[in-house]
């Protein structure tokens, strides 16, 4: 059990969907209750091994290594474990989903697909944050797309249709550039290895490409290329400025559980991607273009923040400031110091919840008002008191106020970029101010915005809305509450975090 | 003896009539009788190389009675073929038989 | 005791949780829990200044987070500085819970109200007691959100919404100032600790440039907090806010945190000259500036705001020139004494049925006995009237000015002292003294809770000063404890002198235009000219930033909505429709017709035959 717990944990989810598969549909109570449960105990599987994780030991955890395909020299592992850098992501991925399922109870129609599809896409995204084989984690990558392609698509808003295939051909291409470039690279590595092996292992690849006794070592130029190609196929998940298109369409029209996952986990796939791939396999590129990732990251914060500041919708409001708080990320990888590399990661983490809980709010808000213009809002705060206050919570949260999980992370990045040495990021103290432009544009949309829906007169046609019921206290509760829990005491994710962030800067030999 | 290169002269020639009359009559019945000209065309062809080729024996001669069978099944299933879309489309002329587009 | 400070802000921390959860059971009884909780941080304030007094700085830490090899800790320290600080936010705040009960009691929020002033005053003292510069800074923001919850707490007047987002945003651009500071402040120390970071400072280890950098940085959030020129904006606006709220937030704590924080990072701002009068300029541009704009106003929560304001300014330049006594003991005083215009213009205001307008007030004086006197008591301290506090320290920043040796500081210094007598007086004459002119008769003197925090606040108007006199710099010695300033600049008799004629003649110009006659402030101020009517439109500030900064940041932000629509995803829609368009043009071209079908067949196979010809070159 202990040895293949990570097996598992993303197993779970999949035996969930097939017993909900058995049920009637009919039964929709039945049902919720297989999908909440199971991924309850997922939650619990994955606090264990969050308690199990030893934050002294660098490298792997739990790992296990099964050979999958083998085709004449070809080996396709089933290779999996964890560190510091997936660790978080993991108890990320099982907490909001649990939440999200707690927010999906409103969902009338088509129950059992939607479980089926839920419990599927769980699987995908623990198994992207457990994967070592780069053909494995491509699998997994695409499990996430499928589910998530039909939630939005059935159970979506007005233009679910185009949104959802937005969502499924803009990320699709974005996986075949990141296909190609892992057939790419695996044969680089082949050739690199001496033509003695044939691995898709992202440990194995990064030891050959590290090794510089290796014979026919790449040209630099075509690491830089893999690198970047690799970088486009996770810069349309993030998403980076100008592959972000797809986002807001996708937020808007999804269902607000489905909202919740995509802010709060499949874009971090990206960043995850990013990192363990990307600087995984080539450190020394993804150094070079240190000053190209800072400059995309300031773009994403500044005309993320722009556009969030002039919507007239709440939803692709928060949509928009996904996207200006991932551009956090991106300058605190670009730093490549311990604190950057961290503040990244705890940007993962901590916009993981905040985006949940902004994108529930905005669906508890619609659900009620049947409105998300921002202008026809006002005055919240007199008739759902509750929910205004979780709101006001929230945009602070996402604002970077101390006490709550964005502020560390921000915090980090910040000390990151100032710290960055001026070989790695030239002019880092420039980026390091503008970024701070983008804070003060996070506080001005945000506010604004609650000064528009919560604040303000209340319009008469919403007097007597129903405030927060019991089962929406328990999404608003959890996501604020580890927020919170972060914000107040972030050594319980940094100890966890550290030791891998300085083994990725080991690498680099900064 | 003839040389081979008349014989497959012949043989090409005729598969060309044939081809041509596949490719421009509108008359599928007439597009059948083309499609037996290739096959015998064809036929000449195997016939030639068994007799006088560089490797001479008996297999192309066998092969053209198997051809020559095949040409029989196909012009009765085509028959019937045209026969059967006679009835239902009132027309077997090959402009009219456009159901196979977008 | 003194183990146990972090009991202090732990106390209204539980009173905030208790009403969060069970507020709307308590309802008005929630005054009570508040009230409570206050009293005991400030019994145990008291207990910790007197152990400090007679001790030494006690800290303690924990480790907060670890990145690399830096560890970042958190904890509390309690320092002469801080030990003062404690004394004044309990007790300012121990009679704000007090004053609030009757004020907010028709208020059917008043467990939030009661709420939010716990987490405030957890808050503010978590700030004080913090032991380094990032804790400072994380408590700094949680004041700031309690400012803008108490300040929108009305949040169904569009005004107050729009006041409190005000407020936030224009502190939280000084904050960004403030946190890129301390965040270069620790690359260029390693720590965030006072104590490390001073010792860095003054060992010479971080160059002269970037400590000029860092203190301008760190002294732009004490700009955005003590609402210093430019971005004094927001402090006028959050009048908007229960007066209480005002009081306690707006004219002694949060707002002095500022002048704190420069305070704190003294050793800092010594160690930079350009620093030092950058401070000292922004001070008295302010000092003067604001107190201008109070001359003209005739809203009694905006003149005592815009005297804030100017106050701040004050003591910001008594910092600038070296005083640093001096500016922290005006810090003190005027705390009490403004806390106590403030409580004093709430009951006014209350008895007045929520009627701001100083035009609409007059003859309080025979209504309102004990409001009255105290609030006369305040004006006569902020005006600088010997021997009340704010003589005490006023002479001191006055001194600290001329020590300075920048006479135009000098003056500006005097001018606004002047204008502070002057529209202070103004304000005393025109509400308290005449006839009444409003339309809601007040109802007379409001009840015991009320007027009991206005009668303490007003003993310490009277008395604060006298901790630091010529006759005895007690206040000087304990703050200057461990610190290498050098000497403190003290006043000269001649300066004492000037400044009570100063005081004097401005409460008696005051007198002379409005008390003797009775005049009251034009009403009609459609056809003022000149530096009046700039004045009244506050120097147009607000419409110079709407023109500058916030109008074209919308337009920008529309521009690339536009752009995002239709040049970012209008490619992608545009490869989209080309992939389905060009697919369509293709498909029409599969007409069914079975000949052209395989005329096009032949030709490609004859195509490939003879490409593969070419290739293996059996054309020669």
């Amino acid at each position: 059990m202990m040895s293949n717990i990570l097996s598992v944990l993303v197993f779970l989810p999949l035996a969930g969907a097939l017993l909900i598969l058995t049920i009637p549909k009919e039964h929709k109570n039945v049902i919720r209750s297989i999908a909440t449960a199971t991924a309850i105990v997922a939650l619990l599987i994955s606090l264990v091994i969050w308690g199990m994780f030893d934050r002294g030991a660098s490298g792997l955890q739990f790992a296990q290594t099964v050979p999958w395909i083998e085709l004449f020299f070809l080996q396709i592992n089933y290779e999996i474990g964890i560190d510091g850098l997936s660790m978080p992501l993991l108890v990320l991925t099982t907490v909001v989903t649990t939440l999200a399922i707690f927010a999906s109870f409103t969902i009338q129609t088509r129950v059992k697909e939607f479980y089926v599809w839920t419990m599927v896409l769980l699987t995908g995204m623990l198994g992207v944050f457990v994967a070592l084989d780069m053909f494995l984690f491509f699998l997994f990558f695409e499990l996430t797309l499928i589910p998530m392609f039909f939630i939005i698509g059935i159970w979506g808003g007005k233009e679910k249709i185009y949104a959802s295939f937005k969502f499924l051909i803009y990320t699709g291409l974005g996986s075949a550039v990141m296909f190609l470039t892992f057939i790419t690279i695996f044969y680089q590595g082949f050739l690199a290895s001496g033509q003695t092996q044939l691995t898709f292992s992202i440990i194995e690849l990064a030891q050959i490409f590290a090794n510089p006794a290796n014979p026919e070592i790449l040209t630099s130029g075509l690491r830089a290329g893999l690198f970047l190609a690799l970088f486009i196929a996770f810069a349309v998940k993030l998403p980076i400025f100008p592959f972000h298109t797809w986002l807001p369409n996708a937020h808007v029209e999804a269902p607000t559980a489905a909202s919740m996952i995509l802010a709060g986990v499949l874009l971090k796939m990206g960043g995850y991607g990013l990192i363990r791939v990307g600087i995984g396999i080539f450190p020394d590129q993804a150094q070079r273009f240190a000053l190209l990732i800072a400059i995309l990251g300031l773009v994403n914060i500044i005309y993320g923040a722009l556009l969030a500041l002039v919507q007239t919708d709440l939803k692709r409001l928060v949509a928009y400031s996904s996207i200006s708080h991932m551009g956090i990320v991106l300058i605190g990888i670009a730093s490549f110091t311990a604190s950057g590399m961290q503040g990244a990661i705890f940007q993962l983490v901590s916009h993981g919840f905040i985006s949940a809980l902004l994108f529930f709010m905005v669906g508890a808000i619609y659900e009620r008002t049947k409105t998300r213009t921002i202008s026809e809002l006002g005055g919240l705060s007199k008739t759902v008191p509750i929910l205004a206050g979780f709101t006001i919570a929230a945009a602070m949260a996402s604002v970077g106020l101390p006490g709550l999980s964005g502020f560390v992370s921000e915090l980090l990045a910040f000390i990151g970029v100032f710290g960055a040495s001026a070989e790695i990021l030239p002019a880092a103290k420039t980026i390091g101010v503008i970024a701070g432009l983008g804070i003060i544009l996070t506080a001005a949309y945000l506010l604004w915005a609650l000064q528009r829906t919560t604040f303000g007169p209340m319009d008469e046609k919403y007097s007597g809305l129903p405030d927060a019921r019991p089962m929406e206290y328990i999404p608003m509760i959890g996501l604020l509450g580890f927020s919170i829990l972060i914000g107040v005491y972030p050594n319980i994710l940094s100890d966890v975090i550290n030791i891998t962030v300085i083994d990725i800067l080991s690498k680099i030999g900064g | 003896m003839v040389p081979i290169e008349l014989v497959l002269a012949l043989g090409a020639i005729l598969f060309c009539i044939g081809l041509y009359g596949v490719l421009t009559r509108r008359h599928l019945v007439i597009v059948l009788v083309c499609i037996e000209l290739m096959l015998n065309s064809v036929n000449i062809n195997l016939v030639a190389f068994s007799s006088i080729g560089p490797f001479a024996n008996i297999t192309g001669q066998v092969f053209t009675l198997f051809v020559i069978t095949l040409a029989a099944a196909e012009a009765a299933v085509g028959l019937a073929i045209l026969i059967a879309l006679y009835r239902n489309r009132e027309s077997i002329d090959a402009i009219k038989q456009d159901l196979l587009r977008w | 005791m003194i183990q146990n400070a972090w009991l202090i802000p732990v106390f209204p921390l539980i009173a905030f949780i208790i009403l969060l959860f069970l507020g709307n059971t308590l309802k008005e009884k929630s005054s009570y829990v508040g009230i409570t909780a206050m009293a005991l941080s400030f019994i145990l304030s008291v207990i910790v200044l007197f152990e400090r007094i007679g001790g030494e700085t006690y800290s303690f830490t924990v480790n907060w987070i670890t990145f690399g090899d830096s560890t970042i800790t958190m904890g509390y320290e309690v320092t002469p500085l801080n030990a003062i600080m404690l004394i004044v936010v309990t007790l300012v705040s121990l009679l704000v819970h007090i004053f609030s009960r009757e004020y907010m009691h028709e208020d059917k929020r008043i467990n939030v109200f009661y709420s939010y002033l716990g987490l405030f005053s957890f808050s503010m003292l978590g700030l004080v007691l913090a032991p380094n510069v990032l804790q400072l800074f994380i408590f700094w923001e949680l004041v700031g959100l309690c400012s803008f919850l108490l300040v929108g707490f009305w949040y169904f007047k569009p005004e107050a919404a729009a006041a409190a987002k005000k407020a936030f945003l224009t502190t939280r651009i000084g904050d960004v100032g403030l946190l890129i500071g301390i965040i270069l402040l620790f690359n260029a120390t390693g720590s965030f600790e006072y104590a490390e970071v001073f010792a860095h400072v003054e060992a010479g280890l971080v160059n002269d440039t970037m400590i000029t950098i860092i203190a301008i940085a760190i002294f732009l959030g004490a700009v955005g907090k003590s609402a210093q020129f430019p971005l004094h904006v927001w402090l006028p606006d959050a009048m908007e806010g229960p007066t209480p709220v005002s009081a306690l937030i707006h004219a002694a704590t949060m707002v002095a945190a500022g002048v704190y924080l420069v305070g704190v990072m003294y050793p800092l701002f010594v160690a930079s000259s350009t620093a030092m009068t950058i401070v000292a300029y922004v001070g008295a541009i302010t000092a003067f500036f604001a107190g201008s704009i109070a001359l003209v106003n005739t809203d009694i929560k905006r003149i005592l705001a815009y005297s804030t304001v100017s106050q701040l300014g004050f003591m910001i330049l008594a910092l600038g020139t070296g005083g640093y006594v001096a500016g922290l003991f005006h810090l003190t005083t005027h705390a009490f004494f403004k806390a106590l215009l403030f409580l004093g213009a709430g009951s006014v205001i209350f008895a007045l049925h929520h009627r701001q307008d100083i035009r609409k007030m007059g003859g309080l004086w025979s209504r309102m006995r004990i409001t009255s006197i105290t609030f006369m008591i305040g004006a006569l301290a902020i005006a600088g009237v010997p021997p009340l506090a704010g003589f005490w320290s006023k002479e001191g920043i006055l001194a600290a000015v001329w020590e300075g040796g920048d006479i135009f500081l000098f003056i500006l210094a005097v001018i606004t002292a002047f204008m502070t007598a002057f529209y202070m007086f103004r304000l005393f004459f025109t509400a308290f003294t005449g006839e009444f002119r409003g339309d809601h008769e007040p109802h007379g003197e409001n009840k015991k809770w009320m007027t009991i925090p206005l009668v303490v606040l007003a003993v310490f108007a009277i008395a604060a000063g006298f901790v630091n006199t010529p006759f005895g710099f007690w206040l000087e010695d304990f703050l200057l404890q461990g610190l290498t300033l050098g000497a403190q600049a003290h006043g000269e008799l001649w300066l004492a002198g000037l400044s009570i004629v100063i005081a004097l003649g401005g409460i008696g110009l005051a007198y002379f235009m409005y008390g003797k006659k009775g005049t009251v402030p034009a009403t009609d101020t459609s056809n003022v000219s000149g530096v009046h009517k700039l004045l009244l439109n506050k120097y147009y500030i607000d419409e110079l930033y709407q023109a500058v900064f916030v109008r074209p940041t919308v337009a920008i932000g529309k521009f690339f909505w536009e752009v995002d629509k239709g040049v970012v995803d209008g490619i992608v829609n545009f490869i989209g429709r080309a992939t389905r368009s060009s697919g369509r043009t293709f498909a029409k071209r599969h007409d069914g017709q079975l000949q052209t079908y395989g005329l096009v067949t032949i030709i490609g196979g004859l195509a490939v035959i003879a490409l593969a010809f070419v290739v293996r070159g059996y054309f020669g």
